[in-house]
């Protein structure tokens, strides 16, 4: 077992880990954080995505030990101040979730993009969660949702169009 | 469209905001204090004699709880035929089949275990092709058939491969054939495919020191996983206790039952909490794939455009074990003439075993292969003929007083209009639009129609509380397509109260009322009459109180915006003041009651099918595409799909639009590249990788008509079913469309491009001989 440190939505924490655990079991097995998927591990569907210093992973490729120092996001650190996230709002008023189980990662992967460009595009979106499988639904509710969320924050609104 | 406030509009689903959080638990996010994991020893032959089994490695291992084997736990179960052992006894049938099974203190060490069980197989000859299983001299998957339970479905024949059959004989088809000006025919098939559902199998079975059970499980079926670990174990229904979880999606994959036998089987030895998750791999490898099929399909066509006759031969692929294949055989078989108004049919339809990965429900019944080899015919025909495609069908379409191939009269059908909305949408007949050299553009249209067979019975409880909130106790399964916000939507339109003032309990079978399971699109039309049924028991009695409390008949009073209205006394009573007052009634709690069971259904006479009801209700549809197929490489490109259902009513608006785009999406897949590529047995391809799904890099334009001219006399509000009906249509409007382009026909699903650039390159060779 290694112990390692690092934080997780903010907070601090401190891990004993076998060295060949991924960061994905740590944070569902260790931490009790099981908003973020298993849907494969093996890098093919997504549903894992979190945010490692700010860039999103598939926390099942990715080993517990090289996250050492990193600053993780999952989806239970999405809220802030106590309110959704604008991306959380939105993918409840525009139908982005069905089954929900893909859910959790293409929040992540929209975060991230969302962060580095405020104000995407159709094709920017659908290529950021191009990673994320969703087997339920047919992807534009879920771009509705990203764009109705980047656009959110400046004009105080949802508006889609 | 039905005088409605709540039914029929856009309500953001009740399940999503813990979805959306990461709050709500999924059946693999479950952990039960003491539990144990458990791991499967999985056959590497496809049909073998055990010669010897050696576990006695594997249990002494440390952090090893127990290992079972077919030894352990001598049961079998099945739903249609009783064919198929917890784990394997003397037999493996397929590769991938459980042999043995280990539980650990952790799934590391319960994996490591594994490679400590040492089985030797004296291989039996296997089939893997149903024609082949079809033959005198074919080995037999089964060869004590005749020994199994079975219901009343399944019609297999002891000494054969031949798991169950159906039929269907109306009018004189030979004469119809030979009175007809033009006979076409032609043969399809379809791989199996997977459910690709993201959220794995998994179930945790425990047993209590009375022999009591309780199993956790993401099943489609609660109820029905119930009956059948009861039924299969010897032990009472109410010593086995079944919760359902959210889970991660289902598609037919999770109707009860194949992981759960090992998880009992282990709890049962262990006498600790087990769970089991199926990897990936297992999902693809050893789960449930949908039928492989091969259809071949004659028509009598005559000059003025009218099919006056059409045979129907289809043959299911069921692999080792008949799981649910002869009810997907019988309900892909009853519609396998499509949706159209012809005299003579007959329909012979075969569920053959084979020693492969067992096949099951996915996403339409068996109507999905079906559809694909009549829509594909339909359009050759047409092409053939020279005649539209559109005007074709619309000529030999059911309309309502037409007759079906049950010799039923229809009612309540508007695939018709779904046919015009889909052409209207792709821009049918008008001009196309010039890419770039090197490409095609096409357009394709399919129509459809698809059983939900009954009968099948829901019931319903409302609690009401004193604060005028009510919990929906309800068995159907929300496995993602919205269906616990249907139930509360019906509840708030019929109480007038809101959509959020509504909670819907999951499955419990201790404490939520009898649903057997949730497939064929049947919830919205069974469990949502239940719940509407529930809701105005729960209406009647909150009127007795107030109507006694005014002063004023029962009948003037009206429930809107969380009032109970006296009409012309001017006066009301909030919801939330009902209970809580009262001296002789009760003051806090109201208990609503519903059921509906389609029991009008009238069996089909075995030896013709025919039946005046022969399904709780049809459902009806048609799609359009346009594609873009690159002439060098056979990449075939969906432009845009038009996507036309008929719906009824819509319950969700919004719901039907998630529905309907996603259904599409999923048959996309199905349509350009999904296979369960199966080698000797063995499947080659068992990641989502080399699979390949649709993603949001793949998905085109999707346009959703929702047709509600044709609301149904027996649904909620008229409302029919939509899940699985938007999965059917979508391949042969593809591959119509890639024909238009190119004037190719694939006729064997997927059309990937290796395929169609070799069709391609054989019809550029015929052109220039
Ligand atoms: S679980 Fe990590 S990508 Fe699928
Ligand atoms: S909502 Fe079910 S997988 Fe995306």
């Amino acid at each position: 077992m290694v112990t390692i440190r690092l934080r997780v939505n903010g907070k601090a924490r401190e891990v004993s880990v076998r060295p060949n655990e991924t960061l994905l079991d740590v944070l569902r097995e260790r931490l009790g954080l099981t908003g973020t998927k298993k849907g494969c591990v093996l890098g093919d569907c997504g549903a894992c995505t979190v945010l490692l210093d700010g860039k999103p992973v598939n926390s099942c490729l990715v080993l517990a030990v090289d996250a050492a120092h990193g600053e993780v996001l999952t989806v239970e650190g999405l809220a802030e101040n106590g309110g959704l996230h604008p991306l959380q709002e939105a993918f409840i008023r525009y139908g982005a979730i069905q089954c929900g189980y893909c859910s959790p990662g293409m929040l992540l992967s929209l975060k991230a993009l969302l962060d580095r460009e405020p104000y995407p595009t159709r094709e920017q979106v659908m290529s950021a969660i191009s990673g994320n499988l969703c087997r339920c639904g047919g992807y534009h509710k879920i771009a509705d949702a990203a764009q109705a969320a980047s656009s959110a924050g400046e004009r105080g609104g949802d508006d889609r169009s | 469209m039905s005088n409605t406030s709540v039914v029929g509009t856009s309500v953001p689903r009740i399940d999503s905001a813990g979805k959306a959080t990461g709050e709500t638990k999924y059946v693999t996010d479950i952990s039960v204090p003491g539990m144990v994991h458990g791991k499967v020893f999985r056959s590497t032959e496809a049909h073998a004699r055990i010669v010897r089994l050696d576990v006695s490695d594997a249990e002494r291992l440390p952090g090893v709880v127990a290992v079972v084997t077919g030894a352990d736990a001598p049961y079998s179960y099945g739903r249609m035929v009783e064919d198929e052992p917890f784990l394997a006894r003397e037999v493996v049938r397929y590769i991938g089949e459980p042999v043995a099974a280990v539980a650990a203190v952790d799934e590391e060490t319960a994996e490591a275990a594994l490679d400590h069980i040492y089985v030797e197989y004296e291989p039996l000859p296997a089939v893997f092709d149903v024609e082949e299983a079809l033959s005198p001299t074919a080995p037999l998957v089964h060869p004590q058939l005749e020994s199994y339970r079975k219901g009343p479905i399944p019609t297999p024949v002891p000494g054969t491969n031949m798991c169950s059959s159906f039929r269907i004989r109306k009018g004189d088809v030979d004469a119809g054939f030979a009175r007809s000006d033009f006979v076409f025919e032609h043969r399809f098939a379809t791989p199996p495919i997977q459910h690709c559902y993201i959220e794995p199998c998994c179930a945790i079975a425990e047993y209590d020191c009375t022999g009591a059970l309780t199993v956790w499980s993401g099943t489609q079926g609660a109820h029905l996983l119930q009956q059948l670990l009861s039924a299969s174990l010897g032990i009472p229904l109410y010593k086995v206790r079944v919760i359902q979880p959210p889970y991660g999606g289902g598609f037919g994959g999770k109707v009860p039952m194949h992981v759960e036998p090992v998880a009992v089987a282990l709890a049962l030895k262990c006498r600790r909490p087990v769970r089991v998750v199926l990897n990936r791999e297992e999902e693809f490898a050893a789960s449930t794939t949908r039928h492989a099929s091969v259809v071949t399909i004659k028509s009598g066509v005559n000059r003025d455009g009218r099919i006056i006759a059409r045979k129907v031969d289809a043959v299911l692929d069921t692999g080792a074990y008949a799981r649910i294949g002869p009810l997907v055989l019988r309900n892909g078989s009853i519609a396998a003439s499509g949706p159209y108004d012809i005299p003579n049919v007959w329909i012979d339809g075969a569920c053959v075993y084979t020693n492969k990965v067992p096949a099951g429900a996915l996403r339409g019944f068996g109507t999905p292969q079906m559809t694909w080899a009549y829509e594909s015919h339909t359009d050759m025909i047409c092409r053939e003929l020279g005649l539209d495609p559109v005007e074709f069908r619309l000529k030999n379409v059911l309309r309502d007083g037409g007759e079906n191939a049950n010799g039923e009269k229809v009612r309540h059908v508007a695939v018709d209009r779904c046919i015009e909305a889909a052409a209207k949408g792709i821009g049918w007949g008008e001009p196309k639009v010039t890419t770039s050299p090197g490409k095609a553009r096409g357009r394709g249209i399919a129509a459809t129609v698809k059983a939900c067979a009954g009968p099948a019975e829901s019931l319903v409880v409302l609690r009401f509380n004193r604060n005028g909130r009510v919990r929906a106790l309800v068995s159907a399964s929300e496995m993602g397509q919205g269906l616990h916000t249907v139930v509360a939507q019906i509840v708030a339109e019929e109480l007038g109260i809101h959509v959020d003032d509504v909670r819907v309990t999951q499955p419990d079978t201790d404490f939520t009322p009898f649903d057997e399971l949730t497939t064929a699109s049947k919830a919205t039309f069974h469990t949502g009459n239940a719940t509407r049924a529930a809701a105005r028991d729960l209406r009647h009695q909150i009127a007795s109180i107030v109507a006694e409390r005014l002063g004023v008949p029962q009948e003037t009073l009206r429930f809107e915006g969380g009032r109970v209205i006296a009409e012309g006394l001017g006066e009301s009573v909030a919801i939330t003041d009902v209970l809580g007052k009262g001296k002789h009634r009760a003051t806090n709690e109201l208990v609503g009651r519903g059921m509906f069971a389609s029991d009008y259904v009238i069996p089909l006479d075995r030896e013709t099918g025919q039946s005046e009801a022969p399904v709780a209700f049809w459902m009806y549809a048609a799609q359009s595409a346009e594609v873009e197929v690159d002439l060098e490489t056979g990449d075939v490109r969906v432009l845009r799909v038009v996507a036309a259902h008929d719906v009824g009513q819509a319950i969700s608006r919004l719901g039907c639009e998630q529905q309907i785009q996603g259904g599409v999406v999923f048959a996309l897949g199905q349509s350009l590249w999904e296979q369960t590529i199966v080698r000797e047995g063995r499947v080659v391809n068992p990641t989502l990788l080399d699979y390949k799904v649709f993603t949001s890099a793949d998905t085109p334009e999707i346009v959703p008509v929702i047709v509600e001219d044709a609301p149904h006399s027996l649904g909620p509000y008229g409302a029919k079913g939509l899940g699985e009906i938007v999965t059917t249509p979508t391949a042969a409007a593809v591959a119509n469309a890639v024909f238009d382009a190119t004037g190719v026909r694939i006729t064997d699903l997927p059309l990937t491009p290796e395929k169609v650039r070799a069709a391609l390159k054989a019809a550029g060779t015929k052109t220039t001989l």
